[in-house]
């Protein structure tokens, strides 16, 4: 018993693997969209 | 040859149960569910392999300067992290862009260190899950790869066969302002510099996660050669005093500027007229320009411990203010290190024999000196008879440039009444506390060195 239990995540990770490669790329996750800096007036310190 | 056979018939045993657990209709994730389970790997977007980025994309920064504006993209070699939302719940994983631009897909794995139940708010970081200002070298390309800090809050809404949906698209904001100071002195010539130290209230150094807790001290700029034109990422410069303190081969030159706010977002190009330090000088000969340097016991100013040393003499104090104001002639210097602890009257007479500095009188600081020891250093703190909680992050971290300290959780002995301002660890000095029992508490001593 103790042994089934043990050897049951190695079956998950072969079955996470193929569920993510069958994953359609362009409907999922996450877009991130950077935001240019605000240029400021220039400076003279004297 | 009879083992390559067993491990290829297992390889094959093992691929068609992964497949058949895969279109099982078990409960380990292929069904959609409100919960994401601790330690277990999702993926927020595909996994596949796009194949190596191409050496151009890999070199390519997501900082560029585009006619005197900052540009922000992404660039395939960096990566988004995931901010961890306290203590007992850290997040591992990373997500990568997949393609460049202003607007890409963002792909990777997340787990988590504890269940959690959906709908959750995850805060992305970027380009590091370090958030550290320290080491900067100057230039727009260093900034891109480890101070352009950007962060969002990706809202999770729904996870299904270990993919996780995020709420499209988030835009990152950019959590600092980047400066660029061309140096140059009074005749419009180029300063090139080995250091440049930018000092300010505020000024933050680093942001500890996950709760947000800001460390506030000087940021140093070490370029790889010396050089007039410097970029600093810089945040929390609001409403401040900001001091430059550049190193010119021996040399040091100085700049300060009353009331500066940069904006986290913005970009600012600042030519600085910088000019040089005396050293060394005698006490009597202090200016502003000295706050911060080290007192000899020869009573000499010089711009460090080492050039004091340099001159046969040992370093006993840090100049924090130029002036007449708290009872002196020129102004007030701050011993290096306190003196233990005692109760006010032994307080007293400690802050007193500390080792002789030619020229100046040790004593336990009054609770104006106190203030104008803050003031001195630019707290933008004005003189009060009745002083509250005050700003001290700019002392400490010019007593840092020295490998000193005022202690962040405890009171110090001042020699009026027996009131003893408590230093805390977020920054804050309250000139309010007062000890009832008439001075018999033990709190710490620090001797200012009046000249």
């Amino acid at each position: 018993m103790k042994k089934a239990n043990y050897q049951r995540p190695t079956i998950r990770i072969v079955k996470c693997q193929l569920q993510t490669m069958m994953l359609n790329e362009s409907q999922y996750g996450i877009e991130g969209t950077r935001e240019d800096y605000v240029t400021e007036e220039e400076e003279v310190w004297e | 040859m009879k083992t390559t056979t067993i491990v290829k018939t297992s390889f094959f045993l093992l691929l068609a149960g992964g497949l058949f657990t895969a279109c099982s209709s078990d409960d380990d994730g292929a069904k959609q569910t409100n919960v994401m389970e601790a330690g277990k790997t999702y993926s927020l977007t595909v996994t596949a392999s796009k194949g190596s980025d191409d050496a151009a994309a890999k070199e390519r920064r997501a900082l560029t300067m585009d006619n005197g504006t900052i540009r922000a993209t992404w660039a395939k070699k960096e990566q988004v992290f995931y901010r961890d939302r306290d203590w007992n719940l850290q997040y591992s994983g990373y997500l990568k862009p997949q393609s460049e631009g202003k607007t890409v897909p963002l792909n990777g794995t997340i787990s988590s260190s504890a269940d959690l139940v959906l709908p959750i708010d995850i805060k992305l970081i970027f380009p590091k899950k370090d958030w550290d200002y320290t080491g900067q070298v100057g230039t727009l390309s260093d900034i891109a790869a480890n101070y352009d800090y950007a962060t969002t809050t990706a809202n999770i809404t729904s996870i299904e066969a270990y993919r996780m949906d995020a709420s499209v698209p988030v835009t990152f904001e950019n959590e600092q302002s980047i400066v660029k100071f061309t140096l140059k002195d009074n005749a419009n010539a180029a300063v090139n510099v080995s250091s440049l130290r930018i000092s300010a209230k505020g000024l933050v150094k680093n942001i500890d996660e996950p709760f947000g807790d800001e460390e506030f001290g000087d940021i140093i700029v070490t370029p790889a050669n010396a050089t007039n034109e410097v970029f600093a990422a810089l945040r929390g410069i609001k409403n401040a005093q900001v001091t430059l303190t550049a190193t010119v081969g021996s040399d040091y030159y100085i700049f300060k500027r009353d009331n500066v706010t940069f904006n986290n977002g913005a970009y600012k190009a600042i030519t600085v007229k910088i000019h040089k330090i005396n050293y060394p000088v005698s006490l009597a000969e202090v200016t502003q320009d000295h706050i911060g340097s080290v007192v000899g016991r020869n009573g000499k100013v010089y711009p460090n411990a080492s050039a004091a040393e340099s001159d046969g003499t040992v370093a006993e104090a840090m100049i924090v203010y130029v002036g007449t104001e708290s009872n002196c002639t020129h102004g007030l210097a701050i011993a290096l290190n306190d003196e233990g602890e005692t109760i006010q009257d032994a307080a007293n007479s400690a802050a007193a024999s500390h080792t002789a500095v030619s020229g100046g009188t040790w004593r336990l600081p009054t609770l104006t000196d106190w203030q104008y020891m803050l003031i001195g250093c630019g707290n933008g703190a004005t003189y009060s008879n009745e002083p509250g909680t005050v700003d001290y992050t700019a002392l400490n971290s010019k007593l840092g440039t020295v490998g000193t300290a005022l202690h962040n959780d405890g009171h110090y002995w001042s020699s009026t009444n027996y009131f003893c301002p408590v230093f805390s660890p977020e920054g804050d000095c309250d000139m309010t506390s007062f000890d009832q029992t008439g001075g018999m508490l033990s709190f710490y001593v620090r001797a200012v060195l009046a000249f």
